[in-house]
């Protein structure tokens, strides 16, 4: 496998085909004297935004937490959960419980059930 | 007899849905200025959106990939936002532009100002996105949209000098005015070589569960959809040429578009001109509502499907709801529907590259395309596409400056 080709920026589904993100970054395990390893695939802004400019996610981090944001934190999925990586990844991660989706929940909750006709 | 219906269905679509305030607005300049001479501007706009709107179509139904998506993919997260950002702005412009041309065609049923109109207008599309299923949107608003055939119907009856037209479809200078002359060439390139049309059609592809099946349906919807469609932006530049110029009128004010059927039908020619115009309009309003959302949702993997109840899919819900309320909010602080239509449409026209130069990659990208990549032929035209694209890009701001009005 690729690993920018076949997984970096991949849609990230459960096994029922809910999308949780897409890969925003990959953790690679380095061990001396052996070969590289995926650790992590990680979903989440501050990831995006640190490949953009390491600088613009500092900025970000601060500013978030100036505006009292808890956990900012990428969502972290274990390597050894994927299921496969054909057109999507596949994980072993229930949608409904995935952290990766707090603020699609936060906004289902808080703002669209407040609307009308949703 | 299932696919035959599905492909009536397809190019009735096309067609119906193909006009908007830009094409009009383009088109009648163009010929109210230039007489027939811009004609071939309105064909190669037409030739290039066929090629494209395939290719799209080829694209997600291969590979079950909307174009958004495979951008990112191929060409990673800081491409993604680099044109994100480029086509969130155009397409936001183009937007104002397209709530402006509803507002314009109630304002010229009930003479009630246009701006009134903006707020009406942006809870009435927002209403029929948030109720309603993407058959709905696309499949309602094109029907509705082919009462825009009847640009063609009165261009026919106004018996046109036929090899005049013909003599149009050759690319020509022009010595007088020529700055002008390319500003508006270029506008009608925008117009038509539309990223909002090419990104919805692939998003629709998915939305409608295309497979390998479907490539022949496909094939034939964008060619003679959009063909069809072409052909309505012509009409619309011939009236402009036998109605307005001989009025001494340049289409630079809306009213004149009101009058592009007077001569052919009567009374009847103003509403159908003014219905064709507020419908194609208010079409071309969802589907870049609705692309601006496809978009962001398929750019960062949350949920997306016009399909669903809004609670189910919260950020995509929200992303359209904000769009339509910056599209109205450009038409409620008063900006010229018309100016922000011909400027935006340039705009347009000067970004093409930032989305159509990943599709030559993605054509012939066996991951994607599988058995079905670009041959020689599409691959040429795509390069030439992409040849006029950067031209477009590098002399539409001198343009803009020197031959806008």
């Amino acid at each position: 496998m690729e690993l920018i080709r076949d997984c970096l920026d991949k849609q990230v589904v459960d096994p029922h085909g809910k999308p949780l993100g897409r890969v925003d970054g990959i953790v690679l395990d380095v061990t001396q004297g052996k070969q590289p390893q995926i650790a992590f695939i990680e979903i989440g802004a501050l990831t995006r935004l640190n490949r953009i400019s390491p600088r613009l996610c500092r900025w970000y981090r601060s500013l978030a937490l100036k505006f009292g944001a808890r956990d900012l934190e990428s969502h972290s999925i274990p390597w050894s959960k994927a299921v496969s990586t054909a057109i999507e990844v596949v994980v072993d991660e229930d949608a409904k419980r995935s952290p990766a989706l707090e603020f699609e929940y936060w906004l289902r909750e808080h703002v669209v059930k407040k609307i009308p006709g949703n | 007899m299932k696919k035959l219906l599905e492909i009536s269905l397809g190019i009735v679509t096309s067609v119906g849905g193909f006009l908007e305030i830009g094409s009009i607005t383009t088109a009648a300049q163009a010929g109210s200025t230039f007489g027939y001479k811009l004609l071939w501007a309105v064909a190669l706009g037409g030739l290039c959106i066929i090629f494209l709107v395939e290719q799209n179509g080829r694209l997600s139904a291969v590979s079950g990939h909307t174009l958004p998506g495979a951008i990112r993919e191929r060409f990673g997260y800081n491409y993604f936002v680099f044109m994100f950002v480029i086509l969130g702005i155009v397409s936001l412009l183009v937007l104002g532009a397209e709530i402006g041309g509803v507002c314009i065609a109630l304002e010229l049923a009930t003479g009630v100002r246009l701006q009134w109109w903006a707020i009406p207008v942006g809870v009435l599309s927002w209403l029929v996105i948030w109720k309603g299923t993407f058959s709905v949107i696309e499949k309602g608003t094109s029907l509705l949209g082919l009462v825009s055939v009847s640009f063609v119907v009165g261009a026919i009856v106004m018996h046109p000098n036929w090899s005049s037209v013909l003599r149009g479809l050759v690319p020509s200078g022009q010595s007088q005015n020529a700055a002008h002359y390319w500003f508006v060439a270029v506008s009608i390139l925008g117009a038509s070589i539309s990223p909002y049309l090419y990104f919805f059609y692939s998003s629709g592809a998915v939305e409608d569960k295309w497979d390998e099946s479907y490539l022949g349906t496909n094939r034939i919807i964008a060619t003679i959809g959009m063909s069809f469609g072409s052909l309505i932006s012509m009409s619309v530049l011939v009236l402009a040429f036998l109605v307005l110029a001989p009025r001494g009128l340049h289409a630079d004010d809306y009213h004149d578009l009101a009058l592009l059927l007077q001569d052919a039908f009567g009374h009847w020619g103003f509403i159908l001109a003014v219905a064709s115009i507020g419908i194609c309009s208010l079409g071309a309003a969802l589907e870049i509502t609705l692309e601006l959302a496809y978009l962001t949702a398929q750019g960062w993997g949350w949920n997306w499907s016009e399909n669903v109840r809004p609670r189910d899919e919260a950020r995509f819900s929200l992303t359209y709801t904000v769009v339509l309320l910056l599209g109205t909010l450009l038409v409620l602080v008063g900006i010229n529907p018309l100016q922000l239509t011909v400027f935006s449409m340039a705009l347009t026209a000067a970004t093409l590259p930032v989305s159509i130069v990943p599709f030559i990659f993605l054509m012939n990208d066996r991951h994607y395309v599988g058995k079905n990549p670009n041959g020689i032929f599409s691959n040429i035209v795509v390069l030439s596409i992409i040849g006029l694209a950067s031209v477009l890009a590098i002399v539409t701001i001198p343009l803009q400056l020197f031959g806008s009005k």
